[in-house]
């Protein structure tokens, strides 16, 4: 009987998103290993791909058990996620270990947690089952304000480690479910003009009189943005050198493990923040083409996922993922490449980083149960089993 | 029945209880918009990838080679220089110069400073160094030659951290193991200016070359310059080389050989500078400065060739400091850079009176018979002219060994009287007023003054025109004639070699460094023989002889001398000045081998001083270089 259920699950699981992933993962790890693998520091070649290896097979690990709960239940459990989240972020100010100035990792013993990235799903979750259980319909400013209070407070205590990339990604997927929810459109002109206000008086009013709640390299990246001149040393020439690796591979790229740009450190952070760099200086446009043609199946079966699902829930949180994909995809290649201010928000599936991969292995995970859940409903044999009961 | 089943009853249980779970129907309008996001985000993506890789990447790729790829030049040694017994006079030493690769720099303005304060050169100085080099961009810029090993171990602690662009090679750098010897001959290297790189002498020179600046460096700069190496290094984000991309080895410069023997240059150094302390004993306290040819007559190899004061020529190894170059041209300092024996213009005095000689005797103005009554002052003019003794009746012979004046202001009168420049005509046959083209650059052509030049060169009408008493000055070597000792050395020559003016040279040979086979020879093949008979010749080389004798000028300086010598003194008068001292002579008188000329500048009389110096001089040349044959045996 339960292999026959089992059966049932494994046959709706949605295979385009998963190979997808899978195949995501298996370009990551080759761009890493190529990144990493001349680092002369490094006990072993392989030290960066074993670990990000360890990171997907325990996110595949995860995913598949994700994707085989039913969704529907975390509903319930809103407040505990909620509680959750903002207790390993605030573990993090507690027993955090800082990466060059800021305060993002718990140390595990075997391996370093990234809350924030934790943080991410598990607003997914609360956001949409907030939203989810307003009575049908209901519009009100309260339901906007009460979502915004709900995401401001982890995206504060974020920002403030400071981690400025999660903390956006945050409000990204805040804003993003909002929509999808259906608010209307005055809220969201209130919230603009708010949010123009409040950056007014961070950035000009508040550091007059002598507060400054942002830190100065965060200021300094906004204006590298703006003016790459601003500073050629430091976050200008990162930008620089990245846009010298990708343009330089032009069409077919300088070949796997051949970047100069790459290999003789041209590129800075380049397994994390700048690994698309490497992409496009090694396997060209058409490497790069590859990686888009793959993340955008990911988009398309996730638009899909939130059509078919059977609830308003499952469609936010796929609503919500998508964002949270969509989002630290555009801005990291945009930031590459120019387009984006430089704000450390890494690329989902192909960046090292073993939080951020179980992080979206578990969103993937979701994505999968609900397209579980929505084919079940249409299954036949599900449905004579139901009879059965 | 299994847990998921249970749970799916669960959800769909509350589900239907709460009622506010379907779906909102503008959902899908709404996931369409998300979709339509996500397209137009990634075609911004795609957009602008296309635009980096597909449309700019030819740029790209530059600037990638531009990280990556330096080229590092190798710079050649220069040839070596060797005296006439292939002693080294000029070799190199392994150095080490600190380049700067900009493009490498993070920080520009702040490295520049920090490195300018650690190799103590003034970042203008930096600064003007990579301007030289703005186009060409792989090329990294030496911008300090000769670091001191503190300085090496400071910057190479610091490169990696601090100076990702700055590097440190090795760099040949000139060293001088004979020290100031033949300083002036030398001459130093420096950086091509830009003043040289229009020259069309350099024309394939580019900015930033090391060429010969002075001396044999620079005249002989084409054999003596290497071809540049260079290395193609790729090199990683510190700025650490990671794989050599090509390697092209330099080829050191060919070596020169020259006539100069260095145990004469340094006697002759040595005896110039005794000469100014004799000076200075014999109260000529203002002799500052003089100069001194030791020359072969018939060849025109020249053994040594000095000049007072000199300088140390290692002060240019590596760049000469500001603080050296202003005190080596400082006023009081007295010109130590210029070059005397070639450079500096004198009267030449009653040297001269061998040239006054020969006019006379070949243009039949006298006989060597016929004779003059000196009473010590000529007053045939309406100035009286006086001579430096009262020597009776004299012929041509007499007068020279004299240096009679009188004798000559009557000779200098009857070319005046002639209308004849038959003085002038035979002083530019001797080489004077014009160069002798000794391989030597900064060579003074000197002045021999004719009507012509009077009228060009006088500021007033009376100074335009010739007078009686130039040519009476004329010829005793004195008013408006000016020649350089190297000229006179020359002139000296021709007397001694029967007419033969000989082209005066420092270069015998160029060889290959490596190999050390003779790849051409420098000495001059041209000469002019004059048209003089044996019989004037020999009337002045008796006089000359009888010059050097106890009853003349020189007192008892050459008693004694064996070989016999044959010389002639010279005091000149220079307006404002005290005199200065001449002599010149050649030995053996009757088979000459050597012509020494020397001047000591405000020196005082040319017996007293110039002479002992020329006798220090011949006695070092017939120790050194012809040393007494043993005597023959017996039988």
């Amino acid at each position: 009987m339960l292999t026959v259920e089992i059966r049932t699950y494994i046959r709706h699981l949605d295979y385009a998103l998963l190979a997808a992933v899978l195949g995501l993962i298996v370009y990551g790890s080759v761009i890493i290993y190529s990144a990493t693998h001349g680092d002369p520091d490094l006990p072993s070649p392989y030290y960066y791909l074993r670990i990000q290896m360890f990171a997907a097979v325990l996110g595949l690990i995860i995913m598949g058990m994700v994707a085989f709960v039913d969704y529907r239940g975390l509903r319930r459990y809103r407040m505990h996620i909620y509680v959750g989240v903002l207790a390993i972020i605030v573990m993090v100010y507690i027993v955090g270990s800082a990466v060059k100035g800021s305060q993002r990792w718990i140390d595990l013993g075997i391996f370093n947690l990234q809350p924030s990235e934790l943080a991410k799903v598990g607003m997914v979750l609360v956001l949409a089952a907030y939203l989810a259980d307003r009575p049908r319909g209901e519009l009100e400013a309260q339901t906007t304000l009460t979502t915004l209070a709900y995401a401001a407070l982890p995206a504060l205590l974020i920002f403030f480690e400071p981690d400025f990339g999660s903390a956006l990604v945050l409000v990204a997927i805040t804003v993003a479910m909002l929509y999808l929810y259906g608010i209307r459109w005055t809220h969201f002109a209130v919230m603009a003009v708010a949010v123009s206000g409040a950056l007014l008086l961070v950035l000009k009013a508040l550091p007059a009189v002598g507060i400054h709640l942002l830190q100065q390299y965060q200021i300094d990246r906004l204006l590298v943005f703006l003016n790459p001149e601003h500073d050629p040393g430091g976050a200008g020439y990162n930008l620089m050198q990245s846009k010298i690796a990708i343009g330089s591979g032009m069409i077919t790229g300088k070949g796997l493990y051949q970047g100069t740009q790459a290999q003789l450190n041209f590129l800075p952070e380049h397994h994390t923040d700048f690994v698309f760099s490497v992409l496009g200086e090694e396997l060209g446009f058409i490497g790069a083409a590859v990686l888009f043609g793959l993340f955008m199946i990911i988009i398309w079966r996730g638009i899909r996922i939130m059509l078919i699902a059977d609830n308003l829930f499952g469609s936010l949180v796929a609503g919500g993922i998508l964002t949270m994909l969509l989002f630290q995809f555009f801005v990291n290649i945009g930031m590459t490449i120019g387009i984006m201010p430089i704000t450390g928000i890494t690329l989902p599936f192909i960046s090292y980083g073993g939080s951020a991969m179980v992080s979206n292995m578990l969103a993937i995970g979701l994505l999968e149960s609900i397209h579980v859940r929505s084919k079940l409903a249409g299954d036949r044999r599900y449905r004579r089993a139901q009879v059965t009961v | 029945m299994s847990f998921l089943q249970k749970s799916e009853i669960n959800n769909r249980r509350k589900n239907g209880a709460n009622g506010s779970d379907r779906k909102l129907p503008s959902l899908a309008f709404r996931a369409g918009v998300l979709g339509g996001l996500a397209v137009l985000l990634f075609a911004v993506l795609i957009f602008r990838i296309w635009f980096l890789q597909v449309i700019s990447g030819d740029d790209y790729i530059a600037m990638a080679d531009n990280n990556r790829v330096r080229i590092i030049r190798e710079e050649a040694p220069r040839g070596l220089i060797y005296d006439r017994n292939m002693q080294p006079l000029v070799e190199n030493r392994a150095g080490l110069a600190v380049t700067v690769f900009p493009a490498a720099m993070v920080n520009p303005e702040a490295e520049l400073a920090a490195l300018s304060q650690a190799i103590g050169t003034p970042v203008e100085e930096i600064k003007q160094q990579l301007a030289l080099h703005q186009e060409d961009t792989y090329r990294s810029v030496v911008v300090k030659k000769d670091i001191t090993p503190e300085q090496k171990s400071f910057l190479i602690e610091r490169i990696p951290l601090y100076f990702p662009g700055v590097d440190i090679k090795k760099f040949p750098l000139r060293s001088y193991p004979e020290e100031n010897t033949a300083a002036h001959v030398l001459g130093h290297v420096g950086q091509i200016d830009e003043d040289e790189l229009m020259d069309p002498r350099y024309s394939d020179y580019s900015p930033g070359d090391e060429i010969g600046k002075d001396g044999v460096e620079y005249q002989f700069d084409r054999y003596l310059r290497g071809t540049d190496g260079s290395r193609e290094v790729e090199v990683d984000a510190d700025g650490r080389p990671k794989r050599e991309l090509q390697n092209i080895q330099s080829q050191p410069g060919n070596n020169v050989v020259l006539t100069i023997d260095t145990r004469m240059q340094k006697a002759t150094e040595e005896a110039l500078a005794g000469g100014i302390d004799l000076a200075h004993d014999s109260g000529y306290l203002s002799a500052n400065g003089g100069a001194a040819v030791v020359m072969n007559p018939n060849d025109g190899q020249i053994y040594a060739i000095a000049s007072y004061p000199s300088f140390d020529p290692d002060l240019w190894v590596g760049g000469i400091s500001d603080a050296d170059y202003e005190n080596l041209n400082r006023e009081g300092a007295n010109d130590p850079l210029l070059n005397r024996a070639i450079a500096g213009q004198y009267p030449p005095a009653s040297t001269f009176k061998v040239v006054t000689a020969t006019a006379a005797l070949e243009e039949d103005v006298v006989s060597p018979l016929t004779d003059f009554t000196c009473g010590g002052v000529w007053d045939v003019l309406s100035q009286p002219f006086k001579c430096w003794g009262a020597h009776g009746s004299v012929d041509m012979r007499t007068a020279i060994i004299q240096s009679c004046d009188i004798y000559f202001y009557n000779v200098g009168y009857r070319f005046y009287k002639a209308d004849s420049l038959g003085i002038q005509r035979w002083a530019s046959m001797y080489g004077m007023g014009r160069e002798t083209g000794v391989d030597l650059p900064g060579e003074a052509v000197g002045r021999v003054p004719d009507p012509e030049w009077k009228r060009s060169f006088g500021q007033t009408e009376i100074d335009q025109m010739w007078l009686p008493g130039d040519s009476v000055n004329l010829s005793i070597g004195q008013g408006d004639i000016l020649v350089t000792p190297l000229q006179l050395a020359t002139t000296y020559a021709a007397i001694a070699n029967n007419g033969r003016v000989v082209t005066p040279h420092v270069g015998l040979r160029v060889e290959d460094q490596v190999t050390g086979v003779e790849l051409a020879n420098l000495q001059p093949e041209e000469f002019t023989q004059l048209d003089v008979s044996l019989d004037t010749l020999q009337v002045i080389k008796d006089g000359l002889v009888g010059a050097t004798g106890p009853g003349a000028t020189v007192g008892d300086t050459f008693v004694g001398f064996t070989p016999q010598i044959a010389g002639k003194t010279g005091t000149a008068q220079v307006a404002g000045k005290t005199d200065y001292a001449w002599y010149v002579a050649y030995a053996p008188a009757d088979d000459p081998q050597v012509v020494v000329a020397v001047l000591i500048e405000q020196g005082g009389g040319g017996g007293k001083v110039a002479a002992p110096v020329t006798r220090s001089i011949l006695e070092a040349y017939f120790n050194i270089m012809q040393p007494a044959a043993p005597p023959p045996p017996e039988g």
